[in-house]
């Protein structure tokens, strides 16, 4: 009880709530301009949350993180362009329905889906805080480094079609944190006498480079579209009605949003993607489903908000960033000297309830905020291409140039967003890369700091925890290659 | 089951990726150290050599499969146009970074409204209303940054031209 109240005290700060407000209403707008994303802001505004309060700064990217994909549904819906990557799959209903004169019902079921899906994994996330409180400080070294080995793996993995250039890339992020000076006998390694890269690539810059710079680059070297705009007719709660029609398929969604978002490395799309298809399975008329289907969208929406407080389970228990996001958040951590992980449950758990009552009022001005203001943030998708490839150029400046000043970061942040760039022309994913250098640089410590228990290889997992994630690691791979052999049958 | 379809590009990538890889394992002896007689996961050449390795067994399957697809889809024309228009991005790179090696000399407001002016030209917005939208955007986001949130980014040279109640003003809100 006394924790619960000492958390209030914290949630009840102005400036918590002035940070709340403004993660909230700003991650909206920047979720609804195609082309920038939760990921490029949240980037550009790491640096300059390090110098607020902890929880100051991790509530304004937990606000843009939570409310983005809400925004992001608004183009989806409307102009058939995703506004974050994730409202992907709402585009396939969802502008359908606005072919067929029904924006209005779309917009408000993507809106109360998401709402849904939000608030119900906060709550799962409370519940379950009891337990992960319980269970996270028999968390050790092999089980942390078991645990970061699923999460690659599930990255590697969960890039369907695309699994060994994501190997690959997730080794090329580990690789990169490797470079500097290491910290057991203090040698170079890969910095080829160059004084620079003694402090090897930090990761904000990287960051920057792979997701804005690269993003700017996109936006500056393509042309400005022309967007016309439908009209929204209809009730503020049409959609609301809707939900309450389709409610099995917001709750089933909703879980696999916070199943999905708890185990590292898989995140929003496979949440999606399997609340879609059990959505289509036990639909009375699976033939509507991409020709606008109200159930599709809920499924995409009410699933991909899920996943934001969910994914915060493995960050905050285990120190273990699921998905690209949550590895930034990371470093707000590190920064401030609040290590996430089992201590973090047993010193600051008023700073862990703190978070999630923001989350759940980051959910309710989200929605109040959308029911009010959609006409006026349709203006913001009519913003040219081309100039918000300027702005986000300049605003990636003050992300990279504020860590310390320095004309090589910027240089480096130049590479990696060239590097995003050809990856991005490509195709091929980003996020590995980041991952890849999180959870490297963490596995090589806990490696190390296991030794001291090994004997033999088979002391990595047996003990219950590492022995038990070691077994999810082998079904998931089994499962892999299952379906890749099942696959290759098929063709062949 | 793997990407069938071929992407444009790819196999230039894979080229770099394997010279690349190369590159870091004939570096490994050079690049890391081995220590007589500690154990080999204290050995600091350990991992990255397993990240190399990785690195190198993913790519080399990877370029298989790409030289395949390119074998029946690819064009060595439309590889090297993909490559030109890599290249594209680099005035913009160049740009950020004369803005970068600018905002110590000129200050963060100047030459972020000079980079914000400029490149709003050079893409072409030329009516009033653009070229005044940029501006504000520039000066809104040295406000935001540099006078609110006050994020740490050098003073420029410049600033200490000015008169000296100015000049103390500058320095620490632009």
């Amino acid at each position: 009880m006394d924790v619960i109240l000492s958390s209030f005290e914290i949630f009840l700060r102005w400036d918590v709530w002035v940070a709340i407000l403004i993660g909230s209403v700003g991650g909206v707008i920047i979720g609804a301009i195609p082309g920038v994303g939760p990921a490029v802001a949240i980037a550009i505004l790491l640096p300059a949350t390090y110098s607020m309060d902890p929880i100051i700064g991790i509530t304004v990217l937990l606000g843009i993180y939570g409310s983005a994909m809400y925004g992001g549904a608004i183009p989806a819906i409307l102009i058939n362009t995703p506004g974050t990557p994730v409202n992907a799959l709402t585009t396939y209903d969802g502008y359908s329905m606005t072919k067929n004169n029904m924006a209005r019902r779309a917009i408000t079921l993507a809106y109360w889906s998401s709402f849904t899906g939000g608030i119900f994994s906060i709550f799962a996330l409370i519940f379950m805080t009891s337990l992960i409180a319980k269970v996270a400080p028999l968390f050790g070294s092999r089980d942390i480094l078991m645990a970061a080995l699923l999460g690659l793996i599930l990255v590697v993995i969960s890039h369907r079609k695309q699994t060994l250039i994501a190997g690959f890339l997730v080794f090329f992020g580990m690789f990169i944190s490797t470079v500097g000076m290491e910290s057991v006998k203090y040698t170079k390694r890969f910095t080829y006498d160059q004084s620079w890269l003694l402090s090897g690539f930090d990761l904000i810059t990287v960051l920057l480079g792979l997701f804005a710079v690269s993003q700017a680059l996109i936006l500056l070297t393509g042309n400005d579209k022309k967007v016309p705009m439908p009209s929204l007719k209809g009730g503020k709660h049409e959609g609301l009605f809707g939900l309450i029609k389709y409610k099995i398929v917001a709750a089933i969604s909703a879980s696999m949003g916070v199943i999905m978002g708890i185990i590292p490395g898989v995140g929003e799309f496979l949440a999606q993607f399997f609340s879609y298809n059990i959505a289509r399975s036990i639909s009375k008329k699976p033939e509507r489903f991409g020709k606008g289907a109200p159930e599709g969208i809920i499924a995409a929406e009410a699933a991909n908000n899920a996943v934001p407080a969910a994914a915060m389970i493995p960050l905050l228990a285990l120190g273990i960033p699921g998905e690209a996001l949550t590895a930034m958040m990371l470093s707000v951590f590190y920064v401030h000297s609040i290590i996430p992980g089992p201590d973090l449950f047993e010193n600051n758990l008023d700073f862990v309830y703190g978070l999630y009552e923001s989350l759940f009022i980051i959910n309710i001005i989200v929605m109040v905020f959308l029911l009010f203001a959609t006409k006026s943030l349709l203006r913001i998708i009519q913003i040219p291409q081309r100039f918000l490839g300027i702005t986000i150029l300049g605003l990636s400046f003050v992300g990279v140039y504020t860590l310390r000043n320095s004309f090589i970061d910027c240089i480096m942040c130049a590479f990696f967003g060239i590097l995003g760039y050809v990856l991005k022309k490509l195709d091929l994913p980003i996020v590995p890369i980041i991952l890849g250098m999180v959870l490297g640089n963490i596995m090589e410590q806990k490696f190390r700091a296991s030794q001291a228990r090994i004997d033999t290889i088979f002391d990595y997992v047996n003990r219950p925890i590492s022995g038990t994630i070691f077994a999810i690691i082998v079904i998931a791979l089994s499962i892999h290659f299952w379906v890749v052999w099942r696959q290759y049958k098929k063709i062949n | 089951m793997e990407k069938n379809e071929y992407q444009v590009g790819n196999l230039i990538f894979v080229i770099i990726v394997l010279f690349l890889v190369s590159f870091l394992l004939i570096s490994i002896p050079y690049q890391t150290k081995w220590f007589d007689g500690i154990p080999l996961v204290k050995q600091p050449r350990l991992w990255p050599t397993f990240c190399i390795t990785g690195m190198a067994l993913f790519s080399l399957i990877y370029s298989l499969q790409v030289w395949q697809n390119y074998k029946i889809e690819g064009r060595i024309q439309s590889e090297l146009k993909e490559l030109q228009s890599w290249a594209k991005p680099l005035e913009f790179v160049v740009y950020f970074l004369l803005y970068v090696w600018l905002v110590p000399l000129a200050g963060y407001l100047l030459s972020t409204l000079v980079f914000f002016f400029l490149l709003t030209i050079r893409q072409g917005y030329r009516t009033r209303s653009m070229l005044i939208i940029s501006l504000v955007t520039a000066f809104g986001i040295v406000v935001v940054f540099k006078s609110l949130l006050k994020v740490k980014i050098s003073s420029g040279a410049i600033y200490e031209y000015l008169p000296d109640g100015w000049s103390t003003f500058f320095m620490v809100y632009f």
